[in-house]
């Protein structure tokens, strides 16, 4: 535990220490604020003109928001997160202080488990205006709707952010060069992105297989507000198999130059 | 305290350890004597427990390294040929994160093994003094191994040497007596005056002395080289000799070969019988 903790405050420390830390934070902040003003105000603009149109649909204007929003974010860490993880473990075998973490007395799992933490630590941080931004629906919308789907959709995202964040830590196992570590896991992401799209129509297996990969497919129920035990599954054992595969890649004698 | 036994590791075809044993008792400074790429590094890798052995054993503090790892890596130290230093870090921080992963602390069983690879590279004369003096200062209740390629380091802080080429360990022994048993004796100058003629065939009638050869000189005197078995001091014999002979004796030097010497000796023989 002492260990775990020690990687996690020398983690947190290098990330913070770095000016890429602030200029993802600052980079998401805007994006994402952006986009929360756009499509709060075009949500409000729609509700106004059905008002005035005297159309017997109403609208859910704060779900709406929410959706769309969540669906925003996510595509914001798919750009981003890859800078996140891009330095974990290539920066440490260029720099040659992985000899120093792996002759020490801990064991592989603390170190991977410590350093995933820490990148958790900095999704939360970054998703925290997206923390800020649900409780302003909540507080000003009238009716007030009810909490519950938020958190979900803040799960979500969370979850989502994981899933890319131990991939992201695998790749930058794979290699020494931060840059590559980052365009690899930039592409990855894409795969699976767009992984649901490429399975459109038919409901052959093949098909159903890509759609159950795709990470977007899973987070959708999220933004909707519905919470899934299959998605959050989905998410736990995609983060479980990226550090997996992190330590594999870790023990291989490729590894150690 | 240290225990290697037939270790062997290859990178591919080419094997950078082979067949390596060698042990070091408690409380001694070893030193770890080769060139470049000659498998000092892979050693030390092997036994901090960085990288994996493909044959043989290594038993530190009484732990196997690859049964062990925990055991044995929580009773060493080690300083990489490359600083592991997270620059970004102050020094404070730095030494505070590496003391809790290390585990040191009041708690912890007190590291007595002290793996140093090439600890001064890159340092300053006077850097390079006192970073001696302290691993000196670490014998006694610290086991040491010591690796460089720079022979004064060993000669200064060692008590005893093990030098590998090409992987494997071509000589173990004390400096001062790889000096010697390498040298197959000593060398001595002795510079005397004109009548060489006479000096020579007495020198070369005592006991010990292999060859006597002449060397020519600017002034009019004469420069003999004597070589000799053994370590044995022979010089007040020779000194008596050279007067005996009716001679002027200017000058009586002895020069043992140095562990540069020796070490060259043995690296490049090494290298010309694999090549």
């Amino acid at each position: 535990m002492r260990n775990y903790l020690a990687i996690i405050e020398k983690e947190l420390h290098t990330l913070f220490v770095s000016p890429i830390a602030y200029v993802l934070l600052a980079v998401f902040f805007g994006v994402s604020g952006y986009f929360f003003e756009i499509i709060l105000s075009f949500y409000v603009q729609q509700s106004a003109m059905r008002q005035f149109s005297q159309s017997a649909m109403s609208m859910d204007v704060p779900s709406l928001i929410m959706q769309s929003y969540f669906g925003v974010l996510s595509t914001i860490l798919l750009f981003l997160l890859p800078m996140v993880t891009m330095g974990i473990l290539a920066e440490e075998r260029k720099r040659g202080t992985i000899e120093l973490l792996l002759t020490s007395p801990i064991t592989r799992l603390q170190l991977i488990l410590g350093k995933f933490s820490a990148a958790m630590i900095f999704l939360a941080v970054m998703l925290a205006p997206a923390i800020f931004n649900v409780l302003l629906l909540l507080t000003y919308s009238d009716p007030r709707p009810p909490v519950p789907p938020y958190l979900a959709g803040l799960l979500g995202a969370f979850l989502l952010g994981g899933a890319l964040l131990a991939v992201g830590i695998f790749i930058s196992s794979l290699t020494e060069n931060q840059i590559v570590a980052a365009a690899g896991t930039f592409g990855v992401f894409i795969v699976l992105w767009v992984l649901d799209a490429s399975a459109q129509g038919g409901t052959t297996f093949s098909n159903e297989t890509l759609r159950y990969l795709s990470v977007l497919n899973h987070y959708e129920d999220f933004t909707k507000g519905v919470l899934d035990t299959q998605h959050v599954v989905f998410y736990l054992s995609f983060i479980v198999l990226g550090l997996f595969l992190t330590s594999l890649s870790m023990e291989s004698e490729k590894w150690r130059k | 305290m240290i225990r290697v036994e037939n270790l062997t590791k290859r990178y591919g075809m080419r094997t950078a350890v082979d067949d390596v044993s060698f042990e070091v008792d408690k409380g001694e400074i070893l030193g770890f004597l080769g060139p470049n790429g000659a498998g000092k590094t892979t050693t030390m890798r092997i036994l901090s427990g960085f990288l994996p052995s493909d044959a043989g054993r290594a038993i530190v503090a009484g732990f196997d390294v690859f049964e062990k790892p925990l055991e044995s890596k929580r009773r060493v130290g080690y300083l990489p040929e490359i600083p592991p230093l997270y620059t970004e870090m102050r020094v404070d921080s730095y030494l505070r994160f590496v003391a809790k992963i290390k585990g040191v602390s009041s708690g912890d069983i007190p590291r007595r093994i002290a793996y140093l690879d090439e600890p001064t590279i890159g340092l300053d004369p006077k850097q390079i003094v006192e970073v001696r003096g302290l691993i000196k200062s670490l014998g006694g209740d610290h086991t040491v191994i010591l690796s460089t390629h720079i022979l004064p380091e060993v000669s200064v802080t060692c008590e005893r040497v093990v030098i590998i080429n090409n992987g494997r360990i071509v000589a173990v022994d004390t400096p001062g007596n790889l000096s010697n048993r390498f040298s197959g004796g000593q060398r001595i100058e002795v510079e005397v005056g004109a009548t060489a003629s006479t000096v020579k065939p007495a020198l070369e009638r005592i006991s010990g002395v292999r060859r006597v050869t002449e060397e020519p000189t600017e002034s009019g005197r004469h420069r003999l080289i004597v070589e000799s078995d053994g370590a044995g001091e022979i010089r007040h014999l020779l000194s008596r000799a050279v007067f005996e002979s009716g001679a002027d004796l200017y000058q009586i030097r002895a020069e043992s070969m140095s562990l540069e010497e020796v070490f060259v000796k043995l690296t490049t023989d090494e290298e010309e019988a694999t090549a």
